[in-house]
């Protein structure tokens, strides 16, 4: 797998409220990358982040997944990237209150090769994997805020995607849940796997043999 | 894929299951309102009246207690009622008799006898009737539900009616009752089936200024009763329409708001457009479809306007469907997970 972004730019707003979030920033992430954005809030993290994981395709310059650009993906091939390829971890959980967990992690099966009968199994598997397995008939609305987010963490590991984009996963969790948000990501990452994860400082240990790009104004710098 | 966007759509059903008793309730209104409009025009554009397609009627005062010249009068209306023209009084519980040839505005009383008989659908197991001593056999049932509108005080159930329809004019004896009252009750009734200045003339100067004073009443016809519908019910109902537009558009932002969350993670994690929009659409065929069956179940939808109620429900469905699609089909997709949605 490799993420090539090429000059990427975004502007937000017209004319007198022209913001320009990306100015010009250019990446190459191939299997086993481990990159970790920081920045002051504002900076462009999550912007970068949404670009890169195809929730944001309004943005100048290219972005050329395995040699393909993404402006010219069919939708079955996007649907194809989003489903097995990218597992996103979104900052606010972005779950669906009313489901349960099991429901909520389910998602991304409905749409995959996955035979239904051997749904179960997989969600299972990956609950325990985040350590949420006897949390699986709960309402999402009922769990605390590190809760949440592991079944974030599991809906996007679900279908063993091959880039995890993560961003600000313990943005609003103490330490010592943080830390267990964060070893249930690295947990699953092996030298194939890409991780990309902002945040404003890491708490905690980090993946190990990460890379730290720093997100200021818009513009990147090791 | 398509079974589980089923699946999907009868869960978000299940969902709103309150919200969706609104829903249904809210369409059949829509539909009523469609129905009833519709259908007052389909009556008028079908509804045969005569050839010439207007008929008279009048309204009588008594302003005398005897009549001068009762033969003379009666075979003036006798005359009258020979052609184009008819009339009717009441013979007793639930029965009219008409003299003259009332198929013109009533075409269900059509016959070539001088005496029939029709009976209404609660009343189709009569073999017989017997009249001054004389059995007659029934000429017609009439269809239940069918109208017979200007005859007053006939709101109650037509299907248990009895009509007599005489072709000649002449007071039968088996009729109970007071004969001035009787001739006062037919000239009041009196239908002329044209408006020919000639023969509404003939029938006041039949008539006389001795014992009944007569007033024009009404000139109805196909054209006045269409002009009505189109002028004015019409009107009316492109008003309500676009309020239950407005109102359908307010109610279905909220439904897209509170779900376009759900729909956009959906899309993050694989899904279609395709997926989203058949959700939707399968929800909506539900709501209608409920609609419509609420709406034959109260007996105010017609099966044969099922077709009407279906291309409504489906330029419905396909105004939402491309709400929805347009929401759903922006570059950035992160403005959809900030507003609206289930959290």
């Amino acid at each position: 797998m490799r993420l090539e972004l090429k000059q990427a730019g975004k502007v937000y707003g017209r004319g007198m409220e022209r913001i320009e979030a990306l100015q010009d920033i250019s990446l190459v992430l191939s299997g086993g990358d481990r990159i970790i954005l920081t920045g002051e809030s504002g900076a462009g993290k999550s912007t970068l982040l949404r670009i890169l994981g195809l929730i944001d395709r309004d943005f100048s310059g290219d972005y050329l997944i395995d040699g393909k650009n993404s402006r010219d993906f069919k939708p079955k091939e996007l649907q194809k990237i989003r489903n097995h390829i990218f597992g996103f971890v979104f900052q606010e959980y972005a779950l669906i209150e009313d489901d349960t967990v099991f429901e909520n992690v389910k998602i991304p099966l409905l749409y995959s090769n996955v035979k239904r009968k051997d749904y179960k199994k997989e969600i299972e598997r990956t609950l325990e994997e985040v350590g949420l397995l006897e949390l699986m008939g709960k309402q999402a609305r009922s769990l605390s805020g590190g809760q949440r987010q592991r079944v974030a963490i599991a809906r996007a590991l679900v279908n063993r995607p091959e880039v995890i984009i993560a961003d600000e996963p313990t943005a609003s969790l103490d330490s010592s849940t943080a830390d267990q948000v964060l070893q249930a990501l690295y947990n699953y990452l092996d030298n194939t796997k890409i991780l990309i994860m902002a945040t404003h400082g890491l708490k905690g240990k980090g993946p190990g043999n990460e890379k730290i790009l720093r997100i200021a104004e818009g513009s990147i710098s090791l | 894929m398509l079974l589980n966007d089923i699946r999907l759509a009868l869960k978000d059903i299940y969902k709103d299951k309150i919200l969706l008793v609104f829903y249904i309730l809210f369409f059949a209104c829509v539909l009523y309102t469609i129905i009833s409009t519709t259908g007052s025009l389909v009556y008028e554009v079908k509804r045969p009246v005569t050839d010439k397609g207007d008929y008279t009627v009048f309204e009588a005062f008594l302003i005398g207690e005897r009549i001068k010249q009762p033969e003379e009068l009666k075979e003036g209306l006798a005359h009258i009622y020979g052609s184009e023209a008819f009339s009717y009084c009441e013979a007793g519980s639930k029965t009219y008799v008409f003299f003259g040839d009332p198929s013109g505005v009533y075409p269900y009383l059509k016959t070539e006898k001088d005496l029939s008989i029709f009976v209404g659908e609660k009343r189709k197991n009569t073999e017989k009737i017997a009249l001054g001593g004389v059995d007659y056999g029934i000429e017609g049932i009439l269809e239940e539900g069918c109208s017979f509108e200007s005859l007053p005080g006939l709101w109650e159930d037509m299907d248990e009616m009895t009509f007599i329809v005489m072709r000649n004019f002449e007071l039968p004896s088996w009729i109970r009752g007071d004969e001035t009252e009787m001739i006062f009750e037919i000239i009041g009734n009196t239908h002329i089936l044209t408006r020919k200045t000639e023969k509404i003339e003939e029938f006041f100067n039949c008539v006389g200024h001795d014992f009944v004073e007569l007033r024009v009443k009404e000139q109805r016809g196909k054209g006045e009763e269409l002009g009505f519908i189109l002028g004015q019910m019409y009107p009316f109902l492109f008003i309500l329409l676009l309020c239950y537009f407005l109102c359908s558009s307010i109610i279905l932002d909220g439904v897209i708001k509170r779900r376009i969350k759900e729909f956009t993670l959906h899309l993050l994690q694989g899904a279609r457009m395709r997926d989203i929009v058949l959700r939707f659409v399968l929800y909506y065929i539900f709501i209608i479809a409920a609609a419509i069956t609420l709406c034959f179940w109260l007996g105010v939808a017609d099966k044969e306007e099922l077709w009407l109620y279906l291309l409504a429900g489906a330029a419905f469905i396909t105004l939402i469907s491309v709400m929805a699609a347009r929401k759903l089909k922006k570059k950035d997709l992160n403005t959809n997970l900030i507003v609206g949605g289930a959290e």
